[in-house]
């Protein structure tokens, strides 16, 4: 197990290089947007440009460049500043994290909670009705973008703008003075962010205990006589969730790296995504280049997290 | 050049919508005069400046009789500042905080825009040796605020050395700055200066044609007479006292400053904690002394919340009381519809100083050809472009360069715009077919209409409102018979790998436009007209339709040059039609700025960058 471990580590580590490279080449290479002359601003001429350009390094041999980027990533974790902020990156990614974390954790529980409690009792009751509408209720949901839902649920249920004035409506988190408003004005952006990803973990969980429900092991525990609840709390739902396992493990690194952009910017939560969008929209290269690497880190971390899970929840994968 | 949404400050990345920005008038700033030396016939005010629905919702440009003290303002902003650092502080957004919070040696008054009015400085400056020396002096005990975001300050009092600093910093490239240069270029020393930084970009060099004789006299020697400009820049941010003792270890910091970060202010208000992209939060200086300037400062705080991207929810907010006052972004669309119908007093329209138009390269054919030009002006139907901003509550159609309320704008014809036949392709807001088809005639195209090789490239914005533009305009054009190819892209692409790029630059930029730095004729149409800007920037080049007559060149060096405020209008209104004949691109919008607050908030509008004056602005 320990070398295991330490081979995914090390796996891990490279991946993060590979990444790395790729993402320097698509910004450094092939950038949609000079970032001297983004920095240097309206009226600034050649000498100006080429001193700033100077000064972020930019003037460098391409492979140099990429060699100090990464020893101030991995040594400093520095990973350089920003062009519209005019801040280290590092900085603006943490002050956005708690954030994204408040988003992350809060849709994680509730798509959890939903998505796989309608997926055993789907699959449990195979064919009923209330299989067939939380499977068309499913479908509707993963069909709905999230920006859409974001603003239908806003121009519904926002206190401000709302038809029904029930939840905080867009900005409320960042206006949240303690932990309690800030999960009110949470209750809207889990929702819809748990939304579509539950739909999808109800369809998945339902699937995947069909595909278990008719394994021989599950017969055998039925003809053992023990009770159905059993079977499938013990035997069926154990088994089944392992494939669930490797889905929460990407989804959350995601969500982390930014992936909740859309509802981070209905929403105005000031996260990781949100700095993203602003960043895009922008062409602020370095911070769009630190979110992806970060992203990155995250993804591999919780990928390692799923590996390691697997042997607690699936006793017959071994490492060796 | 245009970006977002009231920005002065262009090319950088920050360009989210785009609108507009402030009003005018006359801004010559007289040296050794006030305000009541303005030009008669250049108010904003002037009623062939003011159209129907800007008249219905006029700014107000003044706090109420007994507008209280204290309180909370509450501003909601989609972006953020360009740069919180005063030095490099380019965009009218950012000045919202810095009228608030620096004094710079200048300052607008809301309600005044004729000149610039003493605000660090104790009197109007004294121009001498020839127009070729400005002289300030400087208020005494002005102290500094505590720093943003906490920690030892400076103690001591602002002193004319401190502002001949904050100067020289501008040099650094960790303060870009986008406009010293251009207005202080021709400051005794500066060249020098330029080439000192480059070998030491960590420290700021001297500019031997500053002096400060004593604490508190500055002295500014140039090279040549082109003061006006100079007087004017000096009512911007960056002639804000900074003392070397306390920013220096900041400045020293590669790749960039972070003074900005630790930043302090002598204006009744400091930035008490700035979090990029997220708040602002300003709070009373308590080293400001009440009267030594004329910003009665009524609230107790302000706190600017930022990410609101979805901008019609967000003027909702406000118009229903939610939140108080818009920051970055002004009501467009529907969401202006809505203030101009159901909230009408909350609802305030101020010309922005700036205007938009269609860059149409005049190096390359088929634009190379004045008639071709002026043919595709005369075929647009402007009123249409208009529309896809907004319409006649967005803005004015533009008949020529300078704006209302800038100097020179009556001059050149005023909203009419210049007239005489050779005029005649502009007269036409909705376009006229058969007057397009007689210039393609004499241009050489028998029929009137392009023929043969006709495929012109365009680069616009790959969002509303440039994107709706361009489709508006590339119908308008395909009906003159050109094959337009049409490259959306992002905002900053487009100006930093197109539309700025000599060499790149497509036959058509149709969302580019350009705001006045402060109230002159030289400030709006120097740089964008100026044949001399091409080559200095190839790379980052403002002239997008790259005009290039060695006559307006001329003329325009010369304008510079000229002190008396009224000559001075004369000859920009005469530049701007001159201009203007040459067709070198379609213009089409004087936009406005459409601000709103909620019903308990007196908003005062600058109408110097036509955005909320926080200084003035107060709580029901």
């Amino acid at each position: 197990m320990g070398r295991y471990i330490i081979r995914r580590i090390l796996w891990g580590i490279a991946m993060l290089f590979i990444v790395s490279a790729v993402i320097f080449l698509i910004f450094y290479i092939l950038p949609s947007a000079d970032p001297a002359v983004l920095r240097a601003g309206r009226n600034a001429g050649p000498a100006q440009i080429a001193q700033i350009r100077h000064s972020l390094g930019l003037d460098k041999p391409v492979w140099r460049q990429y060699l100090d980027y990464m020893q101030q990533v991995f040594l400093h974790f520095n990973f350089g500043y920003s062009y519209q902020y005019n801040v280290p990156v590092r900085q603006l990614i943490f002050s956005r994290l708690p954030a994204t974390i408040w988003l992350t954790v809060g849709a994680v529980i509730i798509w959890l909670a939903v998505g796989l409690s309608i997926g055993i009792v789907s699959a449990v009751r195979r064919r009923s009705i209330l299989d067939r509408t939380t499977m068309t209720g499913s479908l509707a949901l993963i069909s709905a973008p999230v920006f859409w839902l974001g603003l239908v649920s806003l121009y519904l249920f926002a206190d401000d703008i709302g038809v029904w004035k029930i939840f905080p409506g867009q900005g409320a988190f960042a206006a949240a003075n303690n932990p309690l408003q800030k999960a009110e004005a949470m209750i809207l952006p889990w929702l819809v962010l748990a939304a579509a990803t539950s739909a999808i973990y109800a369809r998945y969980m339902r699937a995947s205990m069909i595909d278990t429900m008719s394994e021989d092991y599950i017969r055998t525990a039925r003809a053992k006589g023990l009770p159905e609840r059993t079977v499938i709390r013990r035997h069926a739902v154990r088994s089944a969730i392992t494939p669930i396992v490797t889905l929460i493990g990407l989804d959350v690194g995601t969500l982390l790296a930014g992936n909740a952009i859309l509802t981070e910017t209905v929403f105005n939560i000031p996260g990781v995504g949100r700095l993203l969008y602003n960043a895009i929209g922008v062409s602020d290269l370095t911070v769009i280049q630190g979110i992806t690497l970060f992203g990155a880190f995250f993804i591999v971390f919780f990928n390692l997290v799923v590996d390691i899970a697997y042997a607690y929840l699936d006793p017959r994968v071994r490492y060796s | 050049m245009r970006s977002r949404p009231r920005l002065l400050g262009v090319l950088i990345p920050g360009l989210l919508a785009m609108a507009s920005l402030g009003v005018a008038a006359c801004g010559s700033s007289s040296k050794s005069t006030s305000s009541s030396s303005a030009p008669s016939g250049n108010s904003s005010s002037s009623s062939s400046a003011v159209s129907s629905a800007q008249a219905k919702y006029a700014p107000k440009n003044a706090a109420p009789a007994g507008a209280k003290k204290g309180g909370t303002l509450v501003a909601i902003a989609n972006g953020d500042v360009d740069y919180i650092d005063p030095g490099a502080a380019y965009y009218q957004v950012t000045y919202i905080v810095d009228l608030a919070v620096d004094s710079p040696l200048m300052g607008w008054p809301p309600a005044d825009t004729s000149a610039p009015q003493p605000l660090l400085a104790s009197a109007p400056p004294v121009l001498s040796n020839g127009g070729k020396t400005i002289t300030f002096h400087i208020k005494p005990n002005i102290h500094y605020s505590p720093p943003t975001g906490g920690g030892t300050g400076w103690t001591k009092p602002v002193v004319s050395a401190d502002v001949k600093y904050a100067i020289e910093r501008s040099l650094l490239p960790g303060v870009p700055n986008g406009y010293s240069t251009l207005y202080f270029g021709d400051v005794d020393g500066w060249a020098a200066a330029q080439a000192a930084v480059k070998k030491d970009p960590t420290k700021a060099p001297n500019i031997s044609g500053i002096t400060t004789p004593n604490s508190s006299t500055i002295v500014f020697n140039f090279t040549k007479p082109s003061t006006e400009g100079a007087i004017g820049a000096l009512s911007l941010p960056v002639s804000s006292p900074v003392p070397q003792g306390y920013a220096a270890p900041f400045d020293a910091k590669t790749p960039s400053s972070t003074y900005g970060e630790h930043q302090i202010d002598v204006g009744p208000y400091y930035i008490s904690s700035y979090s990029p992209g997220k708040t602002i939060i300003l709070l009373r200086n308590p080293n400001y002394t009440a009267g030594s300037d004329f910003r009665p400062a009524y609230v107790d705080k302000i706190e600017v919340q930022e990410g609101f991207s979805d901008e019609n929810s967000a003027i909702s907010k406000i118009l229903t009381g939610q939140s108080m006052v818009n920051f970055d972004f002004g009501a467009t669309g529907e969401a202006l519809k809505l203030a101009a119908t159901k909230y009408p007093s909350q609802l305030q329209l101020t010309p922005s100083g700036g205007d938009r138009y269609i860059a149409l390269n005049t190096q390359k054919p088929p634009f190379n050809n004045i008639n071709t030009r002026k043919a595709v002006t005369a075929a647009a139907n402007r009123v249409a472009l208009l529309d896809t901003r907004g319409g006649p509550l967005s803005g004015q159609v533009e008949t020529h360069y300078i704006p209302p309320g800038i100097p020179g704008f009556q001059q050149a014809g005023g909203l009419a715009g210049p007239s005489g036949a050779q005029y005649d392709f502009i007269q036409h807001p909705t376009g006229d077919m058969a007057l397009a088809e007689s210039y393609m005639k004499k241009a050489g195209y028998s029929s009137g209409k392009c023929t043969g090789n006709c495929t012109i490239t365009m680069v616009s914005d790959n969002t509303p409102p440039g994107s709706n533009t361009a489709q508006v305009l590339k119908s308008q054009l395909t009906a003159l018979g050109f094959n337009v190819q049409l490259h959306p892209v992002e905002h900053a692409t487009m100006y930093t790998k197109f539309c700025s790029v000599v060499a790149n630059e497509p036959n058509v930029c149709p969302n580019v436009g350009w705001v006045k730095d402060f109230n002159d004729g030289q400030a709006m149409i120097d740089v964008p007209f100026n044949g001399a800007t091409i080559a200095a920037s190839p790379t980052n080049n403002s002239n997008w339709a790259q005009f290039n007559d060695p006559s307006i060149n001329s003329a325009l060096e010369s304008a510079k040059l000229i002190t008396d405020p009224t000559a001075r209008a004369a000859a920009y209104g005469k530049i701007d039609d001159q201009i203007t004949a040459q067709a070198p691109t379609i213009p089409w919008d004087w936009d406005y700025d459409a601000n709103v607050s909620s019903p308990n908030v007196n908003f005062v509008t600058s109408a110097f960058n036509s955005e909320v004056d926080l200084a003035y602005t107060s709580i029901k």
